[in-house]
């Protein structure tokens, strides 16, 4: 006995247009989907994750971003102290004490303290790079630090054509009227040994690029050059077709129910 | 109608955008010495620096919810008025904020330099007379709520903090002096 087949008139088959494409465009997203939904994520908790105090260390990364160390530096040395300043990086010894300096005009070392100098602002460090205090100095002096040293265990800065130096507590700038040049060990600008500008200059590369600015770049897309956006609008395209696809295959059977 | 209605009023909304830029609004609005001078009236007080460490910088450090940048901060006193000028991060630049205590009780608050293009807002008296007479609570809370101002969250949360901090300063030099 032969059953007649049942009549399937109006319902669209598996292998209808609509489902595969259907079927296609979600496998192809379904990466992007994940990678999208994964730093999505990561970016809504960056605050917490501390992503922006996380840096990328790979150096093939680091090079196709353009992260590259300044090959100019200033760097100042006062007794067992040296301070080196890379683009805005400032380094005590090997140690990263502040992240954007202007100009390094000097510094002197002053017994447990170390007194770093702009233009227009000195900051106090403790000898192992804790920040005491940053001084602005533009409502004490006439103008721009021209040059720094010690006289004794007080800082002296000239600026203006006139020598001021600091009170015993090193809060303020004062006016040395009667201050004689030979009394003060002045800071000059000197090469930093070749393994420590090395060091720096590694410690440098590696804090140009954030886990934050990474993952965003990702997210966005920016990550793999300029094609990078256009690439995710087109997978955003393709998400908004899935959607639609999917609500029309959805809808078919019920129609015809 | 309705629709030239919409188009009319979302084309004001675009200019009045385009005319207020943010970055206008960033600035240094009053130095550090006219606030000390508003402060004290009749004297020119001497500057006094105070270490914060120990059990200080932990309370301060509470407060902020992260680390203190500096060892010693700068205040000025007369009697039982104190003037604290603190930077603190809004979203990633400091802002430079003057507050006065006296009695135990914020007396002003000032937004001395603001230089973040976002949340400038906070320099407004209609934001910082909120914290007129507020002081800590037993539990070294303010004693009132601080409004918060839309899309200036983060400095709204920065001068909040600040408050916080300059009256636990003040209580411990009062104190201490």
């Amino acid at each position: 006995m032969i059953t007649p087949e049942p009549k399937t008139s109006g319902v669209p088959e598996n292998g209808s247009l609509l489902r595969r494409c259907h079927r296609w465009i979600g496998i192809t997203v379904a990466v992007f989907v994940l990678l999208l939904s994964c730093t999505g994520i990561a970016l809504n908790h960056g605050g917490d994750w501390k992503l922006d105090d996380r840096y990328v260390a790979a150096p093939w990364l680091l090079d196709a971003y353009g992260v590259h160390a300044p090959s100019e530096y200033a760097s100042f040395v006062d007794r067992e102290s040296r301070v080196t300043l890379l683009g805005q990086r400032l380094y005590l010894g090997d140690r990263e004490i502040a992240e954007s300096f202007d100009a390094l005009t000097g510094m002197t070392s002053l017994i447990t303290l170390v007194l770093v100098t702009s233009r227009d602002r000195a900051f106090l460090f403790t000898a192992d790079g804790e920040l005491v205090e940053d001084m602005d100095l533009s409502t004490q002096l006439p103008g721009p630090v021209e040059r720094v040293g010690r006289a004794g265990e007080r800082a002296v800065v000239v600026s203006g054509g006139l020598t001021y130096r600091t009170n015993a507590d090193i809060t303020a700038f004062e006016l040395w009227a009667d201050s004689t040049t030979t009394e003060v060990a002045w800071s000059a600008a000197s090469e930093g040994p070749a393994s420590l500008l090395k060091s720096l200059k590694t410690q440098y590369r590696g804090r140009g690029l954030s886990m934050e600015r990474f993952i965003a770049d990702i997210h966005s897309g920016r990550v793999v050059s300029i094609a990078g956006p256009f690439l995710m609008d087109a997978v955003a395209i393709l998400l908004i077709i899935l959607s639609l696809s999917g609500l029309l295959m959805w809808l078919r059977p019920r129609k015809i129910r | 109608m309705d629709v030239f209605r919409i188009l009319v009023l979302c084309l004001a909304m675009s200019t009045d955008t385009a005319i207020a830029e943010p970055n206008e609004r960033a600035g240094r609005y009053m130095e550090v010495d006219a606030y000390l001078a508003n402060s004290f009236a009749e004297m020119d007080p001497q500057a006094n620096t105070l270490w914060v460490v120990g059990e200080l910088r932990d309370s301060v450090e509470r407060a902020l919810g992260h680390r203190l940048a500096a060892l010693r901060v700068r205040y000025w006193r007369d009697d039982d008025t104190s003037v604290w000028i603190l930077d603190e991060i809004g979203k990633e630049l400091p802002i430079t904020i003057g507050v006065t205590v006296r009695e135990g009780k914020i007396s002003n608050v000032r937004v001395l330099e603001f230089r973040e293009s976002r949340g400038w807002e906070v320099r407004y008296p209609f934001f910082t007379d909120q914290f007129y007479d507020v002081k800590l609570d037993s539990k070294g809370h303010l004693n009132r709520k601080i409004d918060k101002i839309t899309g200036a969250t983060l400095s709204v949360a920065a001068v909040t903090r600040i408050a916080k901090v300059a009256l636990i300063l003040d209580d411990y030099t009062r104190t201490k002096d």
